[in-house]
């Protein structure tokens, strides 16, 4: 086996999760990658980012991108949309009442360090009840619902499918297009 | 190589990456940084120290960018609340997640156990390893007719054809319903490569808004099957 094949390997790998027998990615910490590729030393990083570089390049030929996930920092490569596309990868197409709650919570956790209440996502949806999207969003593995209380916290394995820095960027530009439009008038 | 330059190195690899994007200091550990910088720090290697200082200051500055743009989202906790209640439909908030929804490359069939069958199959049991008679002929370099289905027995185009039979009375339906997951991976590999011959023949059609396969009617599937 060769670096590359190592950094394939753990870059898209899985474990098996037992109650629904899907495979969900885990990628690599950095640490991990050092180990396997025996990067060690105070230039390990370093060594690794290189490689990590190049082999970067290498795979953009087939539309594959290495990305770093913003909540557990491990790294893992994506697709790139149009072959996302194909594959119907999204799993709120259809559902956009699921994606409207998965949104609601992922804002209030980012600005609320991390933790929020049942009630302020139930507020702010002003929806009914929105117990069962907050469980369908669960069973995804996208959030935690917390057994004792009333608390929902994001899973890091939603980093794995959402571009988190992206998604921030379009909620700006659209709170910025409302704050002139409002203006205007 | 002093421990001085090795730390320039580290540093200055850190800056490079920071300046180009590719990492972001919100949760770096600056400080062991500084720390072992000042217990380094000698007259006899000024120039390097220097140096030092130099990308460490590039690096503050970004850091301290980074924080501000941090606590600007932070801050604008209010509108971001105020725009969840009141402005977006669930729709908006579903483009916005196909905008950025990413899907994350899954190789769980690429175990060992497979590649060492794939090994076997393509190159130990090769019966001859002559690579010679593979150039006896000049290559043909005329481009070749993507109709045209690319060097394959006819078996394997008898197997195609049976699966476009297989599947017409599902038909249309999705990838998904196409391929059930739990399938056995040999045939979850051969399905797909049926799947994509049968695509570029044109004997099934895709529709990117409706994410469904469709069978082409002007195709004639008898003919090809007595060919």
């Amino acid at each position: 086996m060769n670096e590359y094949t190592i950094l394939m390997y753990l870059l898209t790998r899985t474990k098996q999760i037992i109650s629904n027998e899907k495979n969900e990615i885990i990628g690599a910490s950095e640490e991990e990658l050092c180990n396997h590729l025996k990067f060690t030393g105070k230039f390990a990083k370093i060594q690794l980012h290189e490689l990590m570089d190049q082999f970067s390049k290498s795979i953009s030929i087939f539309n594959l991108q290495l990305k770093q996930n913003p909540f557990n920092f491990r790294w893992y490569l994506t697709q790139s949309s149009e072959i996302e596309e194909f594959f119907n990868s999204n799993p709120f197409s259809g559902k956009p009442r699921i994606a409207a709650t998965l949104c609601t919570v992922l804002s209030l956790c980012l600005t609320n360090s991390g933790k929020i209440d049942i009630n302020s996502v139930q507020k702010i949806r002003n929806k009914k009840d929105i117990r069962n999207d907050l469980l369908e969003l669960k069973k995804l593995n996208f959030i935690n619902i917390e057994k004792e209380g009333n608390q929902v916290t994001i899973n890091p394995y939603l980093g794995y499918f959402m571009d988190i820095e992206g998604f921030l960027n379009l909620l700006e530009n659209e709170i910025r297009k409302k704050n002139l439009k409002k203006a205007d008038e | 190589m002093s421990k001085l330059i090795s730390l320039l190195e580290r540093i200055s690899f850190l800056k490079n990456q920071v300046l180009l994007g590719k990492k972001s200091l919100l949760d770096e550990d600056l400080e062991s940084l500084f720390i072992e910088f000042k217990d380094l720090i000698s007259e006899s290697e000024l120039e390097t120290s220097i140096q030092i200082m130099n990308d460490g200051t590039i690096i503050l500055e970004k850091k301290l960018e980074e924080l501000r743009d941090f606590i600007s989202i932070i801050s604008q906790k209010n509108q971001i609340l105020e725009y969840l209640k009141n402005s977006s439909s669930d729709e908006a908030f579903s483009k916005i997640l196909n905008i950025i929804w990413q899907s994350p490359l899954l190789l769980p069939h690429f175990s060992l156990s497979f590649l060492t069958k794939s090994f076997e199959r393509l190159v130990l049991n090769k019966k001859s390893s002559n690579l010679g008679i593979f150039f006896k002929d000049k290559p043909n370099l005329a481009s070749p007719d993507i109709r045209e289905l690319p060097e394959i027995d006819k078996p394997y185009k008898i197997k195609m054809f049976e699966y476009l039979n297989s599947i017409q009375p599902i038909l249309p339906t999705t990838l998904e319903g196409l391929l059930n997951k739990n399938l056995f991976i040999d045939d979850y590999y051969k399905y797909f490569s049926y799947i994509l011959h049968l695509l570029q023949l044109g004997y099934l059609t895709y529709n990117k808004s409706s994410k469904q396969f469709f069978f082409s009617e002007n195709k004639n599937l008898e003919e090809n099957n007595n060919e």
